[in-house]
């Protein structure tokens, strides 16, 4: 059971405590300064943060005291310590961000992965001490036409496999969902049944502006996708997708997450150069049958005059107790303990929330 | 060779902490040593204060005494024994 919120923020981070009532309480705001694009907790209590600056850069820390202080990796990741500083055009590959930290799972127990913009992976095999590039993704022969999207060239989205260690699942944007099935080494794009999004590039094979991909919990590879322009539903892995947007208001929004039971839950929003709640509504469309239809979900949610939206990073769910806590955009943290059927928002309002784990 | 010593935002001190008590220092040979020497001798606040190109970062400046590395004509006997270095955050920047 998840004992602890990690939200990632503008301004640190911040964290929620379970208490002995089961309810949550405000913990404590760590890493002030500090845009924290990213932030999880690993199994053994180290707290592992993407943490940037727009005059300083960014790089990963990590902290044994619940957060109350933090070591900088001793090998951040970094395109200029690795093999390719410069892409083959000559152009110098720049870190802005570490857009999502995930861990390798109970195939891959001892990894921690991180994605970044510029589009990169990086794996770290000592508990975020010291990060290393993946560099086969690099090796991919559409990468001279990745392109970036509204929030830059990010690779934000990386699923483990539940038993297979050498197989690995990411998404960029702009660029696409990919896979590998030899740890990292050759990687297959999976886009059969999605147009690509007008990047000004004239490869067709990339060009897919994933803004979230999420996995059944009982089959990883039945899998569900936030599009630029669509919901799309993957009974293999990946290799053909299909629409799924019965009952939307929109098809544009960034996170989606899939529950214990099955239920898959998305925040539409307007449209993309409208990015907020769609008449000014917060609400969680909800599918219980696999993305056939969907339904509203407004219970504990503002339901007038609200213009914010959330970002991709920024749900997330609780395999175990069936939890989700989503942060907005204007600093609110929502939490459902009956996996999105209604909604309670959680003590504070922060700033813009960027990401959230649970631990 | 002459010993500086460094000051740095406070966003960016736990970079430079070295042994309580005493003030961040370096040595370097010359001036145009000062910024590898300072890199060598701060490895983790190097990423905070130069691009992937070793380039200063764009709202990021160094002064060796009063003078401004990124702009200012610095002369070689700005370079000595107890220099102040500072690393500021331009205006700009914030």
């Amino acid at each position: 059971m998840a004992r602890r919120i990690l939200v990632g923020t503008d301004r640190g981070v911040f964290t929620y405590d379970r208490d002995a009532s089961g309810g949550w309480q405000f913990g404590k705001h760590a890493l002030p300064g500090w845009r924290v694009d990213s932030v999880v907790q690993l199994p053994g209590g180290r707290m592992v943060a993407g943490a940037g600056h727009f005059a300083y850069g960014t790089t990963i820390r990590h902290s044994d005291d619940d957060g109350d202080t933090w070591t900088q990796a001793g090998r951040t990741p970094s395109f200029e310590d690795g093999p390719m500083p410069v892409l083959p055009d000559g152009t110098t590959r720049k870190l802005d961000a570490i857009w999502t930290i995930a861990p390798g799972g109970p195939a891959n127990p001892e990894a921690l992965y991180a994605g970044t913009d510029l589009a990169a992976l990086f794996r770290s095999d000592d508990g975020g001490e010291s990060w290393d590039e993946v560099m086969g993704l690099q090796h991919h022969p559409s990468r001279s036409w990745w392109a970036p999207g509204g929030g830059g060239m990010c690779l934000h989205t990386i699923l483990t496999h539940p038993t297979d260690p050498n197989q690995l699942r990411v998404a960029m944007s702009a660029v696409g969902f990919m896979e590998t099935t030899d740890g990292g080494a050759t990687w297959h794009t999976r886009h059969e049944g999605i147009r690509e999004v007008e990047t000004g590039q004239p490869e067709s094979e990339v060009a897919r502006c994933v803004h979230g991909v999420a996995p059944h919990p009982d089959d990883p590879d039945r899998l569900f996708m936030q599009f630029h322009f669509g919901v799309f539903r993957s009974d293999d892995g990946g290799k053909a997708w299909r629409h799924i947007e019965n009952g939307l208001p929109s098809t544009f929004g960034f996170p989606i997450v899939v529950t214990r039971s099955g239920a898959i839950l998305i925040i539409p929003l307007l449209a993309d150069l409208q990015r907020y709640f769609v008449d000014g509504r917060l609400r969680v469309y909800r599918s219980t049958d696999g993305g056939e239809s969907w339904g509203p979900v407004s219970a504990g949610l503002p339901q007038a005059h609200y213009y914010g939206g959330v970002l991709r990073g920024a749900m997330r769910t609780d395999l175990e107790t069936g939890e989700v806590v989503f942060g907005t955009n204007h600093g609110e943290l929502f939490h459902s303990a009956d996996e999105g059927q209604t909604w309670t928002q959680l003590p504070g309002r922060l700033t813009r929330i960027m990401y959230v784990s649970l631990a | 060779m002459a010993k500086a010593t460094l000051e740095v935002p406070s966003l960016l001190r736990e970079f430079i902490a070295g042994v309580p008590g005493t003030v961040p220092s370096f040595e370097a040979g010359s001036l145009a040593e000062v910024m590898p020497a300072m890199r060598r001798a701060f490895p983790k606040l190097a990423p905070h204060v130069w691009d992937e190109t070793g380039a200063l970062r764009q709202h990021v400046h160094v002064y060796v005494g009063e003078w401004n590395v990124r702009w200012a004509d610095v002369p070689d006997d700005a370079w000595h024994d107890g220099v102040r270095v500072r690393v500021t955050m331009a205006v700009s920047g914030g």
